[in-house]
């Protein structure tokens, strides 16, 4: 009687032990999404703050049309509205958050060509060209930063739904973590958020 | 049936050949000239300065010149590169990549960019790339000069990489050294005013109409500085260092 009551706590410790070890991984997987989460934001952070600069380097042309950036300044405005959990980081988190973000790069797009049309001789400026490379290098930097953000989630995710992780992340309330998505159109409009428009002269 | 499961399966890793798009693997070495533009020579002494600058501080700079980007945009094709390899310590992540995109008679577009590591952001932001690739190289790669731009660009490089110089003082150095050239043109111009009055007046007739000062060599300032040259060994194997995306880059 007292042998098999050893046995059970001796099986009982183990579990215990194995179950920490698991929940330990978990936590710094858990961890890891969210520095990469913080990365993210940073680089999404630093477009926006971008973009006071941008409107005050374009102001300083000729007839400049304050309506060119009213959509511009209402995306970065919902943008910089939005609050998400770290902790949570939910599928529909994660796709608000790229939603409001891809809205200002897109404006962010369409804003420049109007002005790189209506305003050519401002585009010769070393201020503007000065600004266009700032802007690339976020967009680089945004990109970057959601691939590695994807990656770290996929192994996160992967490792709670494996069994038998998925019986701690269960116990210990790990949920699944969204991923940005690459949609085409967002991704187009990066592209060409810095890149002068094409001429061809077919 | 059978058959065309074979080939269901032959597809679907042709599909993902191509979807995987490989980058070169990482190399023995700090510079990998796959377009053969470098004489021997010239990459061997490139390769010197890099493996002779890591061993000094730890910064590792490799360079890498290749016909193809295989359709990529070459900041993301550099950023896969520069990840895979590893450029840089780990702990510092103080790695930079030099893409030069050759020209070639498929892709007739020359492309070049300068990829910096999370701690190379700093010393390096993508302005001072920007500049480096506008004012260092993009003339020198349009002349075919492989050699010379990536010289020229190491020669800016690493003072700031190393930290003995920063962007802000080489920006300043710029300008006095623009305010120097314009300060010279100006004594040139009243000297040679003075000159021309003096002839004038004893040769009436001979100046026509009025002087005219068309241009000047109010050229911006092109600092140059002294490259240093290290004793060094071999290459030691990348660092783990890690990208965020930063860098500029250019067309030739």
């Amino acid at each position: 009687m007292k042998k098999i009551l050893i046995v059970v706590l001796a099986v009982v410790a183990v579990l215990v032990i194995w179950g920490i070890s698991i929940n330990n991984r978990l936590v710094a997987a858990d961890e890891a999404v969210s520095s990469a989460w913080s990365q993210v934001e940073n680089v999404c952070q630093r477009r926006l703050d971008l973009i006071p600069n941008l409107v005050s380097t374009v102001k300083g042309a000729a007839n400049f049309e304050k309506s060119t950036f009213t959509e511009v300044v209402q995306a970065r405005n919902q943008a910089s509205a939005l609050s998400i959990d770290q902790s949570k980081l939910s599928e529909s988190d994660v796709a608000a958050y790229q939603n409001a973000h891809d809205n200002v790069g897109a404006a962010l797009s369409r804003a420049i060509s109007v002005t790189v049309e209506q305003y050519p001789q401002l585009t010769a400026t070393q201020a503007f060209r000065d600004l266009q490379t700032q802007l690339e290098g976020t967009e680089n930097r945004i990109a970057v930063e959601r691939n590695k953000f994807n990656e770290v989630v996929k192994s996160y995710n992967t490792s709670i739904r494996r069994f038998p992780s998925s019986v701690i992340a269960a116990i210990g309330g790990f949920t699944p973590k969204g991923y940005f998505t690459a949609a085409s159109s967002a991704h187009a409009n990066q592209g060409d958020a810095a890149a002068v428009p094409e001429v061809s002269f077919e | 049936m059978r058959r065309c499961l074979s080939f269901a399966f032959f597809l679907a890793i042709a599909m993902f050949a191509v979807w995987a798009q490989d980058v070169p693997t990482s190399p023995r070495s700090y510079v990998v000239d796959l377009s053969h533009q470098l004489s021997k020579h010239e990459a061997a002494a490139i390769e010197h300065r890099l493996s002779a600058f890591a061993d000094t501080t730890s910064n590792q700079i490799a360079v890498l010149i290749t016909p193809t980007l295989n359709g990529e945009d070459i900041m993301s094709y550099g950023q896969r590169v520069a990840e895979s390899w590893g450029i840089g310590q780990k702990q510092h992540n103080n790695g930079m990549l030099i893409v030069i995109k050759s020209k070639t008679k498929e892709e007739p577009n020359g492309e070049v960019a300068i990829l910096t590591g999370y701690g190379l952001e700093g010393a390096f932001p993508d302005l001072f790339c920007q500049t480096i690739i506008d004012d260092k190289m993009i003339d020198e790669l349009a002349n075919n000069d492989y050699g010379d731009a990536i010289n020229r660009a190491l020669d800016v490089i690493f003072p700031v990489a190393a930290g003995e110089y920063s962007y802000a003082q080489y920006k300043k150095d710029g300008l006095r050294e623009g305010l120097m050239a314009a300060g010279i043109s100006l004594l040139v111009l009243v000297l040679l005013i003075a000159l021309l009055s003096r002839y004038s007046k004893k040769h009436p007739g001979a100046v026509s109409g009025k002087g005219s000062y068309v241009g000047g060599p109010f050229m911006g300032g092109s600092g140059t500085f002294g490259g240093g040259s290290f004793g060094g060994g071999g290459f030691s194997g990348f660092g783990g260092g890690s990208f965020g995306g930063g860098g500029a880059h250019g067309r030739f």
